[in-house]
């Protein structure tokens, strides 16, 4: 693959900038479609302290242009992901992102430290998540909450450390601000936006969850205005993320001010779709003019 | 590595009330029809994606037959229309192109059975046994004495049983309804071995009936089914209580339906070793069962029913 637009991303460098959208990515699963070390990163499945059952199923219902999921972010623990999946991908030689997850402040540190102890190039905090009770989203959707959060995840590890913002607020600028003057990186957004659908003929929800997380491209234009209002207003860097199927449609990120961008939905539909963004997107960046226009888009939100 | 690519179809007909039979053919610049010929065992699906822009998710179908024709391979799937995406797909002419990826998930272990294999289906799940039906006939040496029983349950009028006829010893059906079993008995008035076909009532009605009238031999028998899940459910029940060995492939909704999204997960009884078909670990894996990436947890038993399955010894599930 093409490694002519690596970028950097808060010290680590990517040889393209793609990577995962957290919980899109299975080691074993993806692995089978594509090389996880061709992309700029992996971001793997959020990860708690210990083994999370998940939400009972239904767990996915298709939307218009989209889809709704509401997993709950089932994951074996950071020991076995420690074991298992982070050194599969590091053998591999990916560069790879761990996304951590918790119900409480006191779970999302102690992930973080043992993540620290580890090879993992990067931690993405999911305070976004949509489908778990306690932890997730309470903590992306209120500054202060967030503030003392990655401040004390800051603390732990060295780390280059993303925070990834929720779309379900008001001001989603007040948040990325939070993050950043709390010690974030670089931010990550959109998560999922909260949603929910109903069986007509049953008259009940078709989760059981009932309401769940709305990604897909029909989600891609509210994404990809959230990336233009954070990417003015921080100076860390952005990885831009809602709906991308293709290279044009990163693209449309990079030109709203992100550094990088996140594959997610796409690829639960094509499985080799990271990858083929990646490859599409060389393709329209080896334009000069494209590549022109992407670095002034950078210099207006620096 | 095989990616998702296209297939052209061949045949898109309705069988019966809203059930299509999607027949599909290698399309230009693609071998994937062929891939999935050649490598697809009984009880794998394959994901079908539509064209329209606005229904993303691939339906998953299970493989009603593999055919190698004169005129290539051939791929036979049995949908019905449920919702928007499969009445969309019912709209497909022949010569049109999808995009298809397989074949999916584990299937069932078709050796050893032992003398009695009892095949029960319901609805849809009643082709994709066909396919299980046919390797199983086409493996049995001369001499071998195994008999093939299918029990058939179905909403409406059947079909398919005729061509379970061709590789089983006995077949038995049983509709829901008695309008059903009218336009059945209609279609098969000229045969001299009519099928034996009731009405009102499920497929454990009709085992329940063939058992105490002495017509369903059980010993040293195994159940491979399909069908919907609380079919599947009472099938493992009757299967433990006669102590009948039983392959179950599930149906699940399911996102991705290739183990990355985890949508489509099943509890499964974490204390006994679980000797999935293809996957024969022994162990109750979670998450990642490759060799490569073994995460084992005893404390969260779930599996992925795309990926793990859609085939699981019945014993497995917690129902």
């Amino acid at each position: 693959m093409d490694d002519s637009y690596r970028v950097n991303i808060c010290g680590v460098e990517w040889r393209n900038p793609v990577t995962t959208a957290a919980g899109t990515f299975a080691v074993a699963e993806s692995g089978k479609y594509f090389d996880p070390a061709e992309l700029g990163a992996v971001t793997t499945k959020g990860v708690s302290a210990e083994p999370w059952a998940g939400n009972p199923t239904p767990r996915i219902a298709e939307t218009p242009s989209g889809m709704l999921n509401a997993v709950g972010l089932e994951n074996p623990g950071v020991d076995a992901y420690i074991a298992g999946d982070l050194r599969v991908l590091k053998d591999r030689g990916a560069t790879v992102i761990s996304n951590v997850a918790g119900h409480s402040e006191d779970e999302y540190v102690y992930v973080c430290r043992r993540l620290d102890a580890t090879d993992t190039d990067m931690l993405e905090l999911n305070v976004s998540c949509p489908n778990v009770r306690e932890g997730g989203m309470a903590f992306g959707t209120d500054a202060d909450t967030l503030a003392r959060l990655v401040g004390k995840v800051r603390a732990v590890t060295d780390k280059p450390l993303i925070v990834k913002l929720s779309p379900n607020v008001t001001d989603i600028t007040k948040l990325a601000a939070a993050a950043e003057r709390a010690g974030a990186d670089a931010l990550s957004l959109i998560n999922t936006l909260l949603g929910m659908r109903i069986d007509t003929r049953t008259g009940k929800p078709i989760l059981a969850n009932i309401t769940g997380g709305l990604s897909g491209p029909a989600i891609r234009p509210v994404a990809v205005r959230m990336v233009y209002e954070v990417a003015r207003s921080v100076s860390v860097p952005v990885v831009g993320m809602g709906g991308i199927m293709t290279g044009e449609d990163a693209l449309e990120f990079l030109l709203a001010g992100a550094s990088a961008v996140a594959v997610g939905t796409a690829a639960l539909i094509d499985p080799a779709a990271p990858v083929r963004v990646a490859r599409e997107l060389g393709e329209l960046i080896s334009n000069p003019q494209v590549a022109a226009a992407i670095d002034a888009a950078r210099v207006r939100t620096a | 590595m095989r990616e998702r690519a296209t297939a052209s179809i061949v045949e898109n007909l309705e069988i019966a009330s809203g059930v299509y039979r999607l027949t599909l053919a290698d399309s230009r610049g693609s071998d994937m029809v062929s891939g999935i010929v050649a490598e697809a065992a009984p009880g794998q699906f394959v994901n079908v994606y539509l064209n329209s822009a606005s229904m993303l998710l691939p339906r998953p179908f299970g493989i009603s037959d593999v055919v190698a024709s004169e005129r290539g391979p051939r791929l036979v799937l049995v949908y019905a229309v449920v919702g928007a995406g499969t009445a969309e797909l019912s709209t497909y002419a022949p010569g049109a192109a999808i995009r298809i990826l397989g074949p999916q998930g584990n299937g069932y272990e078709l050796a050893p059975l032992g003398k009695n294999v009892l095949l029960i289906g319901g609805g849809l799940g009643i082709p994709p046994l066909l396919f299980a039906t046919r390797r199983i006939r086409e493996r049995l040496t001369p001499g071998d004495d195994t008999r093939l029983t299918a029990l058939l349950g179905y909403r409406d009028a059947p079909y398919y049983s005729g061509g379970m006829g061709l590789y089983c010893d006995e077949v038995f059906s049983i509709s829901e309804t008695a309008s059903g079993i009218g336009e059945y008995k209609k279609e098969h008035e000229h045969k001299k071995n009519r099928p034996f076909c009731v009405v009102n009532g499920t497929v454990m009605d009709l085992a329940a009936r063939l058992v105490s009238d002495g017509r369903l031999d059980l010993t040293d028998a195994s159940i491979l089914s399909c069908g919907p899940m609380p079919m599947l459910c009472a099938v493992a029940e009757w299967a433990k209580s006669k102590g009948i060995p039983a392959q179950v492939s599930l149906e699940a909704r399911m996102g991705c339906g290739y183990g990355a999204c985890v949508g489509c997960t099943i509890e499964v009884k974490p204390a006994e070793p679980i000797a999935s078909a293809a996957n024969t670990k022994g162990t109750v894996l979670f998450v990642s069962p490759s060799d490569e990436s073994l995460t084992e947890h005893p404390s969260i038993a779930q599996r992925k029913v795309c990926k793990d399955g859609p085939v699981f010894p019945a014993e497995a599930i917690v129902w």
